[in-house]
């Protein structure tokens, strides 16, 4: 039983550092470093407000600044460790399958704290308060652990929830218990931001506080069931059953232990977010009762097997909302190496607006006070700008630049909102497909290709100009040069070593299917099919099938709106009109898609023959995808020569404009 | 007791947790706008007059209009593109094509009242269901004349851009917003059966729906957007919203010999020194200028210019106005043929320039704004 729950803690811990907020609060441990008790003001530009937990990015800083990359791995792991030792020892009075399934339980629910970040204070923060509540002489300790709590993380109001709700096991009298509650109470305040420290508090266990839940079902503070994919959330499920199991089977423990019970899921559902938080007081409630449950016969075969799937699944990033596979040092999409070449390394000043925390957190790392994030999202929860954030997010997404009046009177359009901001620079990362989409007609232009937070700089802007030039001439190369994807990666990148790649040889798709996804949405539909051949090639994923599908449906749409026509190409590749199959294909034409929607397309080009105008076209296409410009040229010469008023001779002729503009 | 208490809570938080709840939206898209018809109950003058203003007839399907027949059978090559567009009748619907292309495409929508001209617009449905807009390279301009689309008659791009501007959904929802009353949207698909064109009571009296409810229910609260209320500023911003507003555009653009800004009649006034003094105050106190203190909204913008003089009087008069009066011209002078001259912008279409100012000062204000 132990070791397949040590395999599981090994197969779910010995991943990447890949948390959101890592960089933000290394930034914020920095600051506090360089003696600033506001770290949030020093960072942001539209904070005005102190931060409680003022201190909980000094630890992350101080591993980072003494091991670098291998200090942050090493966080993640000591933070699994302590708390898989916790979980199993949480649950040793019960059955060693209860044990096991709720320690298990207990471990995934907890994953989404194992990152550097003061979240995991938190955790500390529950599993002492409830074993300090049942000692009597620990007792005295709990005001002081409240207000380290209220300085290192958020949340803290919970300390006097589970101290209140923990049942009476000492003979503590009323008076007593009132009196330690006011001390904690006290305890709470003591942080730079006071009294209001009870408030934040309460809006981070309940963000619904401070704003409406259709501002936050875009959010982080989204309610539960917005993640109900999430390994975290499947840990939750199985202690909640658990609890409700154990509670139908021991009526005499309703009483004490519904309420917390309660209190934790409400907490849970109401942002996805706390869901570590809530889920380890419900399993501090659920040990409770398992303590003095009976055994209940042991399913070990089943169950190890079981748990080692789990942990299969885990290791190969095969759970779909966990993609991380097995392996060392930071994800991509934390490694700040190209925006630092952006950003990093030019007297560049101003606030950059971000659209989430990795975005101001590697602002805040990489500007060293000379550029500012503009906000974080938790920090725009507590001071009230959360909604002005998830609306300008909507108005980017939705390309309304200009100002116009919303049904609710206010004033939207994002020109003039990021004006008022004085921003100089957008960060946008690579998933938010619809904020690229949203950007791609704007003057708001892409400053690498490279980075998985794309950053954006404005047309017109002197600083920004020369990269923005550079990024449409590597734009032009992908579409339309001798230029072609490299392989996918099998042992990481420069950040991390991919270990489940080396040992099993399977590469990581998720970067390149994410650019190819990127260039999509800013209409570079051949450009995206370039960096997908490797992923359909040497992946087989899904995704990137219902990608190639998607981009030959969008340029059988270009092909019909140029000229009323689509091409063959386009619609046996991609199956346009599902309702009307193209027409019988010959052999060759056969052989040439499915070498095409293999990855292959100089293949596909070559056992295509025949000088009819569809085949001159497909060939041309081919040619241009494969990177083999000039022999595209070729066949677009021989179409709009022999084909003068074949439809496709526009597109054609429009291509060689474009592939030789001397011309 | 506490159980049952904090169950109900997580009872009462679940149901509100999971109702559902959406971000508003541009209020041209809300599906509750009532029409002109229910205003004119009570405001029958007002809603006579404005049948007559050109803000009553900004869109049109094209089969309402005469555009068929003055487009149907003619040629036009545009200047910059190089490209001959023609134009065929087929079965009562106008179809624009490139000349020796077999491809059309129908022209359904016509943008502009015709008094200053008319643009004939495609709309079609993408791949992904959502609305998208072609702005016809070509417009009709009074008396029967064709000529290019203001802004369109550079060099085309692709071979869809030799017949009009293409916009995207998101763009043609805005050009429809800006030509309409409502314009329900759903996913990027525009309810183009449900619209409610041209600016009706609703597009600048908004919460009419709820003040016709309460008028009709006998209740004294009207929830309107109430005009005078609003600062100068804000005043014209709301107009602006359509005409377009100062801080949609980079210090730089706003030059005085930036011919663009013609076309945009709240940026040139924001920017006049007129405006300044009275930008924050309620629109009806004394100092503020806002559009409707020359244009009645209600009515057909007056063409005599000695109308216009008496607006300027009313602070600049010689005789006890609160302003400066001219110091080169007598009061009689008609004040817009030097402060707010006409810009042609092309042979058939020009703008009166609404940046009021001394023109001879604009070397001064060009440096002043490097």
């Amino acid at each position: 039983m132990l070791v397949s729950f040590v395999l599981l803690a090994v197969a779910a811990g010995l991943h990447p550092v890949s948390g959101d907020s890592v960089w933000w609060h290394v930034s914020r441990g920095r600051a506090v470093c360089a003696g600033e008790i506001s770290p949030g003001q020093a960072l942001l530009a539209a904070e005005g407000n102190r931060e409680a937990d003022w201190l909980g990015g000094a630890p992350c800083f101080a591993c980072y600044y003494l091991m670098g990359d291998a200090g942050l791995m090493l966080w993640r792991l000591l933070a699994c460790a302590v708390l898989a030792v916790i979980s199993w020892r949480m649950f040793a009075a019960g059955s060693a399958f209860l044990q096991l399934w709720l320690a298990v339980a207990t471990l995934l629910v907890t994953s989404n704290n194992w990152d550097p970040s003061p979240a995991l204070f938190g955790l500390l923060g529950v599993w002492l308060a409830d074993r300090w509540a049942r000692i009597p002489t620990a007792r005295l300790a709990l005001p002081v652990l409240t207000a380290c709590w209220a300085n290192l993380a958020p949340g803290a109001a919970l300390a006097l929830a589970i101290f209140y709700f923990r049942p009476d096991e000492g003979g503590l009298t009323a008076r007593r218990k009132l009196g330690t509650l006011a001390l904690m109470a006290l305890a709470l305040c003591l942080t730079p931001r006071g009294i209001w420290t009870w408030r934040d508090s309460l809006v981070e266990l309940w963000p619904p506080l401070a704003a409406d839940r259709a501002v936050l079902v875009h959010t982080p503070f989204r309610p539960l069931w917005h993640d109900a994919d999430s390994v975290a959330f499947c840990g939750w499920c199985l202690l909640l059953w658990a609890a409700i199991a154990l509670l139908v089977r021991l009526p005499t423990r309703r009483a004490a232990c519904a309420p917390p019970l309660l209190l934790s899921v409400l907490a849970a559902a109401a942002c996805s977010i706390n869901l570590p938080l809530a889920g380890f007081w419900l399993a501090t409630v659920v040990a409770r009762l398992t303590s003095r449950e009976p055994s209940t016969g042991v399913k070990s075969a089943a169950s190890m097997c079981l748990v080692a799937a789990i942990s299969l699944v885990l290791a190969a990033g095969y759970w779909s909302a966990a993609p991380q596979r097995l392996g060392w040092g930071i994800a991509p999409k934390l490694d700040l190496a190209s925006l630092q070449e952006v950003w990093g390394n030019r007297q560049r000043a101003g606030n950059v607006w971000c659209v989430d925390t990795p975005g101001a957190g590697a602002i805040s790392w990489l500007g060293q006070g000379r550029l500012k994030a503009v906000d974080e999202p938790r920090r725009a929860l507590l001071g009230g700008r959360l909604r002005a954030h998830v609306l300008l997010c909507d108005d980017l997404a939705q390309r309304r630049e200009a100002s116009y009046y919303r049904a609710d009177s206010s004033e939207g359009g994002w020109h003039a909102s990021l004006a008022a901001q004085r921003v100089v620079g957008l960060l946008v990362p690579i998933e938010r497909t619809d904020l690229l989409a949203g950007l791609a007609d704007s003057a708001w232009r892409p400053l690498t290709l490279a980075a998985l937070d794309i950053p954006h700089g404005q047309a017109g802007d002197p600083d920004a100009n020369p990269q923005i030039v550079e990024v449409l001439k590597q734009e032009n190369l992908i579409t339309r040069g001798v230029w072609s994807a490299a392989p996918l990666p099998r042992f990481g990148s420069a950040s991390h070593i991919d270990l489940w790649g080396l040992a099993t040889g399977r590469p990581d798709a998720s970067t390149a299917l994410a650019q190819a996804a990127m260039f999509q949405c800013r209409r570079l539909p051949a450009a995206a099919l370039k960096l997908l051949f490797p992923v359909v090639r040497e992946a087989h994923s899904p995704e990137a099938a219902a990608l190639f599908h998607r981009l030959q449906g969008d340029l059988a749409w270009r092909e019909q709106l140029e000229t009323g026509h689509t091409s063959q190409l386009r619609q046996s590749a991609g199956r346009v009109h599902p309702s009307n199959p193209p027409p019988e294909m010959s052999a060759a034409w056969r052989n040439t898609i499915a070498a095409y929607a293999a990855g292959h397309p100089d293949q596909a080009a070559s056992v295509l023959e025949g000088i009819e105008a569809e085949a001159c076209y497909a060939r041309g296409w081919l040619r241009l995808e494969a990177g083999r410009p000039a022999e595209a040229v070729a066949e677009f010469r021989t179409l709009v020569s022999r084909y003068p008023d074949h439809p496709l001779t526009i597109l054609a002729a429009h291509e060689l404009v474009a592939i030789s503009p001397e011309r | 007791m506490a159980p049952c208490a904090i169950g109900g809570l997580a009872i009462s938080a679940a149901v509100w947790l999971v109702w559902p709840s959406l971000l508003p939206g541009p209020q041209v898209e809300s599906s509750s706008r009532p029409d002109a018809q229910s205003c004119a109950e009570c405001h029958a003058q007002q809603y006579a007059d404005f049948q007559a203003a050109l803000h009553a007839q900004t869109l049109r399907r094209l089969a309402d209009t005469d555009l068929l027949q003055q487009f149907a059978g003619r040629r036009f090559r545009v200047s910059g593109s190089g490209a001959e567009l023609g134009w065929s009748d087929k079965e009562g619907r106008l179809l624009a094509y490139v000349v020796g292309q077999s491809r059309t495409i129908p022209l359904d929508w016509a943008f502009g009242s015709g008094r200053h001209a008319m643009t004939p617009v495609a709309v079609w449905e993408n791949s992904q269901r959502e609305t998208e807009l072609l702005e016809h390279r070509a417009s009709w301009y009074p008396p029967g004349e064709l000529h290019a689309t203001l802004g369109l008659d550079g060099h085309a791009a692709s071979n869809l851009e030799e017949l009009g501007k293409w916009h995207a959904p998101a763009e043609a929802a805005r050009c429809f917003g800006c030509h309409s009353t409502r314009v329900p949207q759903q996913d990027g698909r525009i309810g183009l059966d449900h619209l409610l064109p041209n600016v009706q009571c609703d597009r600048c009296h908004q919460g009419s729906q709820d003040h016709a409810r309460a008028m009709r229910a006998g209740q004294s609260a009207t929830g309107l957007v109430h005009w005078p209320a609003l600062t100068s500023l804000q005043a014209i911003d709301r107009c602006g919203e359509c005409h377009r507003r100062a801080d949609e555009f980079s210090p730089d653009e706003l030059h005085p010999e930036s011919a663009r800004l013609v076309r945009f009649a709240p940026v040139g006034l924001s920017l006049s020194a007129c405006f300044r003094p009275g930008a924050r105050q309620p629109a009806r106190h004394a100092d503020a200028l806002t559009c409707v203190r020359c244009h009645d909204p209600h009515r057909p913008a007056r063409s005599d210019a000695d109308y216009y003089r008496q607006r300027c009087l009313e602070c600049h008069d010689p005789q006890g106005g609160q302003r400066k009066p001219c110091p080169v011209q007598p009061a009689t002078s008609l004040c817009t043929t030097c402060h707010m001259p006409k810009v042609a912008l092309n042979a058939w279409l020009s703008f009166t320039d609404h940046w009021i100012r001394v023109r001879e000062k604009d070397g001064q204000t060009a440096k002043k704004s490097h």
